[in-house]
Parts: structure tokens; C-alpha cells; sequence
């Protein structure tokens, strides 16, 4: 103790201290010294010292190792529910939409309608487009999707942005489409060159094919790379329907790369007919007769069985 | 506390630089490193979860970490000093944790086995030893710390300065703060009345 310092222990404190303090002086001086640690066993720390073997580090590391699993286990049901959640909702697009072609615009290739060359074999024609039953009243837009509200990213907003339309276009109907066009054309505005751009733009092929605008869509999937569309054997097909139109050389590359694949029933027989009826518009008669006849051998219920049975009449 | 002050002999000369080695250090200091981590830590029984081996290890752990960075501007003891409150008091609050974690029982410090229990002319000596650690162990860590430093280790008010890393001015208005808290708690439990000498301590 120096001898200056303001304050004396209590152990060492003078008579004229309050009782209490006196009290405690009695106890502090009452508290013995402590022993130290025997020479083995100072010994057996200093060699635990010098070689680091800490009763502890064991358990430490174990203790990291456990921090480090349960880390690494977290993160990677993170990321996968980060993956099933965006992925996910990505592809419930593309299944989403994928029925309003299907369900309202099944394109008539040109060549099934009336042929226009007198003396040429004529498949009969297909069923004309019927556009989904006009709705009562046309869907309101949803603000937002829920999921996406939240999301302040850039795709978060892209796919709120394109799933109003989407919403639009499933309610069915040309009032509908209509909208659901203007918005998918606000989308892409507003999005060029984003992450949902062929989503976007197969959506407005639907869209303008509900509508009947049959030109315009084909304009879009001519510019469409439908490789890297989800629903590219589709696409492909109303791609070569809409081209039938008045290129049927055009057209037949595609029919042929349809047939040639193992395809839905529903859209090989489309493919197998359009074939057919191309080939029979470029006047390739045996080739044409060799598809119907394939035709009928395997769809010989199909929807342009009684066309094709027709026009050998 | 003796031993603080003494640094000349662990100083070596090499380069003109003073070499501290451990191994020195440890053989001189490494007894009154154990019995102030028993000091600091507080009484106890054998079959205590926490072994004072274990800290003295731990101290000389840090010690050996940090000894580069060690200046001879304060005395090697008051230095190894401040290590050990720093292990100690990290322990004791680690010990604390796992006590609310598992509800287990308050840690008691090991005792070695060459330290025999308290003889019968002790026993007014332990029980002063349990009541004045029971009534540090209600305050602060660092009102705890102060008063075993300045109390019970009668350290000077610039050793615990240098100890703890503050001024020393700073330490005498913290030991009068911790040193009223003391004196509440302890009116707190036993009332405001002289606690009988002997070795009832009025606590009977």
C-alpha cells in the first residue's frame, strides 16, 4: 500500500470508523490467505502450457466443428428453399400459360381450310379457332402477386409485373387478352432485355392468337428464339400452323422436326396432318398421301380423319 | 502482495532488448499466480468443477500470447496480475452462462489435493472467508475485482490502476462506489447491525 492513497483497506482501518466498518474490518482480516497450487501440480500445468494441450481445445474445436456444421447445414436449406422458391415460381409460369394456347388457340394451318386450287385434293377443314367462351365480365388485374409484393428486387417486380398479365390471359376471353396484351407490351417496355423476357413474349403470343391476330404472332415467334422456351415443341408447332399460312416450304421444317419426334398424341397428329397438307399444297401428292395414310392408321378417329377421308373421295 | 515489483531478474539481456522467457517467469511467478486465482476466484471445496490448474494454465496461456507485446513500463508482476483478473473474471462469467444454460450449481474452485481441508482453529477463518465472498459475489465484476485487489490482496490504488487499465484516480472513486454497494448488500442480508465477533458472524 502506498502510503498517500486516500482510502486504508478496511482490515487496516482506524478506531474512529462507523461500527459497521469496524465490523467489516474484523471480517476482511478474517479472511486467511490462499495456498498455491502444489510444485505437481504447477508442473503439470507449465507442461500443458508449453505443448498447448488444453483440456479445452479439444472441446473447442469439436464445439467449432458443430458451429460450423449447423452453419453450413443452414445455409443449404437456404439456398435450396431460395432455389425451389424462385425456380419455382418461374416454371408456374410457363405451366400456368401453357393451357391458354392449348385450351383457346389451336391454330388452323392454312392448308387445311378449302384449297384454293381447283382440282387439288382438299383436306377438309379443321375445326376453326374457337376462342376460350367470353367471361361475363373481364378479370380485374391483381395488384400484385402476394409472393412478389414484398420483393424489391428487380426480378421480384419483373415477375409480379408479368404474372398480372398471365393472371389476365388464364381468366380467358378477348377482353381479357386484350388486356393482358397491353400489359405484357407495358412489361416489356418496362423490362427490356430482363430476366423474363421470353416468358413475356411467349405470353403475347398466346395473347394476339386469342385474339385471332394470327400475323402479329407470327411475327413474335419468328423473332423468338424457342430453344430456350420452355414450350419450344408447341411454339414450334403453331410456329409452323401460323407459317402454313402462305409458306408452307417454311412451314415443312418444322412439321418435319415435330413428326420426328416422339410427341402428345394431340400435337403429333396436328404435326403429322400439317405435314400432309403442306406437302399436298407444294404438290408432292404420293408424300402427302403417305402422311394421311399414316394418319389414319394411327389416329383413324383423330380430328382430320373425316378431312382427309373426304378429300380421296 | 509481495511479490509485485520484482521484474530485474526475469529481464535477459539480449541485443540490448530485455528477453522475457516463459519457462523463467512461470518457475518464479507461477505460486502467486495460483493463489491469486484462488483469491480471485473465492473460497471453495474439493470436488469443485473448476480447477485452479486449469486457470493457472490458462493464465500462462495468455501470458505466453501476449508476453511479446508486454513493456517494462509497469512491474511484470502487476502485469501477470491483470492477466490473471482478465482469465479469472472470463471464466467466472463463461461460468456463469453454463449455470443459467444447465442450472448447475455454483462452480467452486478445485482444490489440489496437497492442500489439506481447514483444521478446527480455522473454521471462524473460512466462515469469514464464505461471508465476505458471498457478498462480493452479489456486486459487479469489476466491484468484485476492485475490493479483493484492494482489500483482501492490498494492492496499492496505482498497482490496481495499472492492473486493470484505468487511471488511478478512476480506481479510487470506483473502489468508494464499490465499497458503499458492498456495505448495502451486506445491510441487505444482515441488517444493520454489528455482526457479532467469533464464529456464529451473526448469522445464526
Amino acid at each position: 500500500m502506498a502510503s498517500d492513497d486516500p482510502l486504508l483497506p478496511w482490515a487496516e482501518s482506524a478506531e474512529d470508523d462507523t461500527p459497521l466498518e469496524r465490523q467489516f474490518s474484523h471480517l476482511f482480516a478474517g479472511v486467511p490467505g490462499p495456498t498455491s497450487l502444489g510444485d505437481v501440480a504447477r508442473q503439470r500445468a507449465f507442461v500443458r502450457v508449453r505443448t498447448r494441450a488444453s483440456r479445452g481445445t479439444r472441446l473447442t474445436l469439436v464445439r467449432l466443428l458443430a458451429v460450423g456444421v449447423v452453419i453450413g447445414v443452414s445455409g443449404a436449406a437456404a439456398a435450396q428453399w431460395a432455389a425451389v422458391h424462385w425456380f419455382g415460381m418461374q416454371q408456374e409460369f410457363v405451366t400456368r400459360s401453357a393451357p391458354v394456347v392449348v385450351s383457346t388457340a389451336p391454330v388452323q394451318p392454312a392448308a387445311a381450310r378449302p384449297a384454293s386450287q381447283p382440282g387439288t385434293p382438299e383436306p377438309a377443314p379443321v375445326d376453326a379457332p374457337q376462342p376460350a367462351s367470353e367471361p361475363a365480365s373481364s378479370v380485374a388485374f391483381p395488384a400484385l402477386a402476394p409472393a412478389a409484393a414484398s420483393v424489391s428486387s428487380r426480378l421480384g417486380l419483373e415477375a409480379a409485373s408479368l404474372e398480372a398479365a398471365l393472371f389476365a390471359l388464364k381468366a380467358g376471353g378477348k377482353a381479357n387478352a386484350s388486356r393482358a396484351l397491353q400489359a405484357i407490351d407495358q412489361h416489356l417496355q418496362k423490362f427490356p432485355g430482363g430476366t423474363l423476357e421470353l416468358e413475356a413474349r411467349v405470353a403475347r403470343v398466346d395473347a394476339l392468337l386469342v385474339l385471332s391476330r394470327r400475323q402479329e404472332a407470327r411475327r413474335e415467334l419468328s423473332s423468338l428464339p424457342i430453344e430456350k422456351a420452355g414450350r419450344k415443341n408447341e411454339l414450334r408447332l403453331i410456329r409452323a400452323e401460323l407459317r402454313a399460312d402462305d409458306d408452307c416450304r417454311a412451314a415443312l421444317g418444322d412439321f418435319q422436326v415435330l413428326v420426328d419426334q416422339s410427341l402428345p398424341s394431340a400435337w403429333a397428329e396436328r404435326a403429322l396432318f400439317g405435314r400432309g397438307a403442306c406437302l399436298l399444297k407444294l404438290g408432292d401428292q404420293g408424300a402427302a398421301n403417305r402422311d394421311f395414310d399414316r394418319y389414319l392408321e394411327r389416329f383413324p378417329s383423330g380430328r382430320f380423319a373425316a378431312q382427309i377421308r373426304a378429300q380421296r373421295r | 502482495m509481495e511479490q509485485l515489483g520484482v521484474t530485474a531478474s526475469l529481464a535477459a539481456e539480449l541485443d540490448g532488448k530485455p528477453v522475457l522467457e516463459l519457462e523463467a517467469i512461470y518457475r518464479e511467478h507461477s505460486a502467486v499466480v495460483s493463489k491469486w486465482v484462488r483469491r480471485l476466484w473465492g473460497p471453495g471445496a474439493v470436488g469443485g468443477s473448476v480447477d485452479a490448474e486449469d486457470l493457472l494454465q490458462e493464465v500462462f496461456l495468455v501470458v505466453q500470447r501476449r508476453l511479446g507485446s508486454f513493456r517494462a513500463e509497469a512491474a511484470l508482476t502487476t502485469w501477470l496480475y491483470g492477466v490473471t483478473v482478465l482469465v479469472v473474471n472470463a471464466r467466472r462469467k463463461k461460468e456463469r452462462w453454463r449455470r443459467f444454460l444447465w442450472r448447475r450449481a455454483e462452480p467452486e474452485l478445485q482444490l489440489n489435493h496437497d492442500v489439506a481441508a481447514p483444521a478446527e482453529k480455522d473454521f471462524e477463518r473460512a466462515e469469514a472467508s464464505q461471508l465476505v465472498y458471498s457478498i462480493l459475489n452479489e456486486l459487479s465484476e469489476r466491484d468484485r475485482t476492485l475490493l479483493i485487489s484492494f482489500e483482501l490482496e492490498r494492492l496499492s490504488g496505482a498497482e490496481i490502476a495499472v492492473a486493470l487499465g484505468i487511471s488511478e484516480p478512476s480506481v479510487w472513486v470506483a473502489l468508494t462506489r464499490a465499497r458503499a454497494r458492498f456495505k448495502k448488500a451486506f445491510v441487505r442480508r444482515y441488517g444493520d447491525v454489528a455482526v457479532g465477533e467469533g464464529a456464529n458472524h451473526g448469522l445464526g
